[in-house]
């Protein structure tokens, strides 16, 4: 009988190793589903550069600071928030605390900023070494690109970098891409009109793909790719896993694949 | 809300006139004294004379450091060691609190465990005012105080105070961990039911997710 198979995306990734809650659990519970998981290296990479930049950021701006407001204020300007009521969501994490034998009135701001920035450190220090163990296998480890963690500096904050492929050299998903010139054209022409900016700059990288063979292949060109890559690499066999189905299905079934969500 | 002040918390906290050492339970077999307070001596003129030195480096194309004032350094060792003096009494009363819990467990009296728990509650803020003497210490102090305010008040398991009674006797015997040791403590929390799990922390994340993947961390 053959053995079932998953190829995991990075909304996957994200959701098990840095969110809590339902969706988390169903995440979980769908890679357990699978006789075998495959996590690319590409979804690492893209995770590096997304969310788990975003709690280096965080907790870099909390060890800068030394203020859980100064910065929530920080990060509402940098975010461009909707939400812009830094004071009432400083209650919130107040209340969401919820510590016991602390009253609120004692939990100074510089209190609440290293209660947070040792969570976030936590978390980023945890999720990274746990990501090569969220699924059976860890494939496709990319040439052009240092897997390398974080890392403590000496003033508090933690380096992320490298975040991206090194830039020098043409991407090494490039010469295996090329070969398939019609999967190529046939993502592209699935990519809905949407009109949102990933999806032309994605559009945009496989058309030069595939008709533009000679032109360099570039770090944001890779980057471009994002769901398409999941596409054009997983294997026949397996179900593409993501909890983005509305993007991934389309691209998916341009190719003859499958793709699931949780 | 009223802010109870700390030397009445102090006061609450403290069973009896006992040393440090001496609270420690009788189930421990092993127990870093704290050393003695022996404040490195420096003279007024010795410090002239040193940052004098260091500015005439600077002048001669050196590092360009700042030099540390003697004041400064003097009183963050002293503040260091306040930490740590406090931090172990706070953690011979916590380790105590857990023994006589456990020993509730196995007596079958659950007010009494519940009595004790409460009482190793109440030590977590002052434990975590203590912060300075290190990250690690301060990240596991944190990770139990959030990992309990997220089960609502519900009572905590036999295996659970357990976990907490082994990690908390550690500490005492050592309190200066640094981070990645501290996280062999998280996961050990984390594997019995008590973790971070906090969804305010992915909720503030998350409203950050639109941020540009250009922006610079550092």
């Amino acid at each position: 009988m053959a053995q079932s198979k998953a190829f995991v995306d990075t909304t996957i990734l994200a959701e098990v190793l840095l969110k809590t809650g339902p969706s988390h659990e169903a995440a979980e519970k769908a890679l357990r589903l699978y006789d075998q998981t495959l996590l690319p290296v590409f979804a690492i990479k893209e995770w590096k550069r997304g969310q788990f930049n975003t709690y280096v950021l965080i907790h870099n701006y909390l060890k800068r600071t030394g203020s859980f407001s100064a910065t929530n204020i920080a990060l509402s300007r940098l975010f461009m928030r909707r939400r812009l009521q830094s004071t009432a969501f400083e209650a919130l994490g107040l209340v969401s605390l919820n510590l016991p034998s602390a009253p609120m009135a004692i939990v100074s701001d510089p209190e609440l900023a290293d209660r947070f920035r040792l969570a976030f450190k936590t978390l980023i220090y945890s999720s990274w070494e746990s990501r090569r163990s969220v699924t059976s296998d860890t494939v496709m480890d990319l040439e052009c690109y240092v897997e390398s963690g974080p890392r403590d500096q000496i003033n508090g904050e933690i380096d992320n970098r490298p975040r991206d492929c090194k830039g020098e050299q043409e991407c090494c998903l490039a010469k295996q891409l090329r070969k398939d010139k019609d999967a190529l054209i046939k993502l592209r022409d699935a990519i809905p009109p949407s009109g949102k900016t990933e999806d032309t700059r994605r559009r945009e990288a496989l058309k030069k793909l595939a008709v533009h063979p000679n032109s360099r292949f570039e770090r944001k060109d890779c980057q471009a790719l994002g769901d398409a890559y999941f596409a054009l690499f997983a294997p026949t066999d397996a179900d593409i896993l993501t909890t983005n189905i509305k993007d991934h299905l389309p691209l998916a079934i341009a190719l003859g694949k499958k793709a699931v969500s949780p | 809300m009223t802010t109870l002040p700390t030397r009445l918390m102090d006061s609450k906290l403290t069973r009896s006139e006992t040393t440090p050492a001496e609270l420690v339970d009788s189930n421990t077999t092993s127990f870093a004294s704290p050393p003695e307070t022996k404040p490195i001596m420096f003279s007024r003129e010795a410090t002239f004379t040193g940052s004098t030195s260091l500015a005439e480096f600077k002048g001669q194309g050196g590092t360009g450091a700042k030099p540390i004032s003697i004041d400064v350094l003097y009183q963050a060792r002293e503040a260091g060691s306040r930490n740590f003096n406090r931090a172990i009494e706070l953690l011979g009363l916590a380790s105590e609190s857990l023994s006589e819990a456990r020993d509730a467990i196995g007596d079958n009296d659950r007010v009494a465990c519940a009595s004790e728990l409460m009482r190793f509650e109440q030590l977590l803020q002052p434990l975590f005012e203590c912060r300075e003497i290190g990250d690690g210490f301060a990240n596991v102090i944190n990770t139990i105080h959030i990992a309990i305010a997220n089960r609502n008040g519900e009572p905590l398991t036999d295996v659970q105070i357990n976990t907490l009674w082994r990690i908390v006797r550690t500490l005492l015997n050592g309190p200066f961990l640094n981070f990645s040791e501290s996280l062999v403590f998280v996961r050990d929390l984390s594997k019995v039911g008590l973790g971070l799990n906090n969804s305010f922390f992915q909720e503030w994340a998350s409203e950050s997710s639109t941020v540009g993947t250009e922006q610079s961390v550092r």
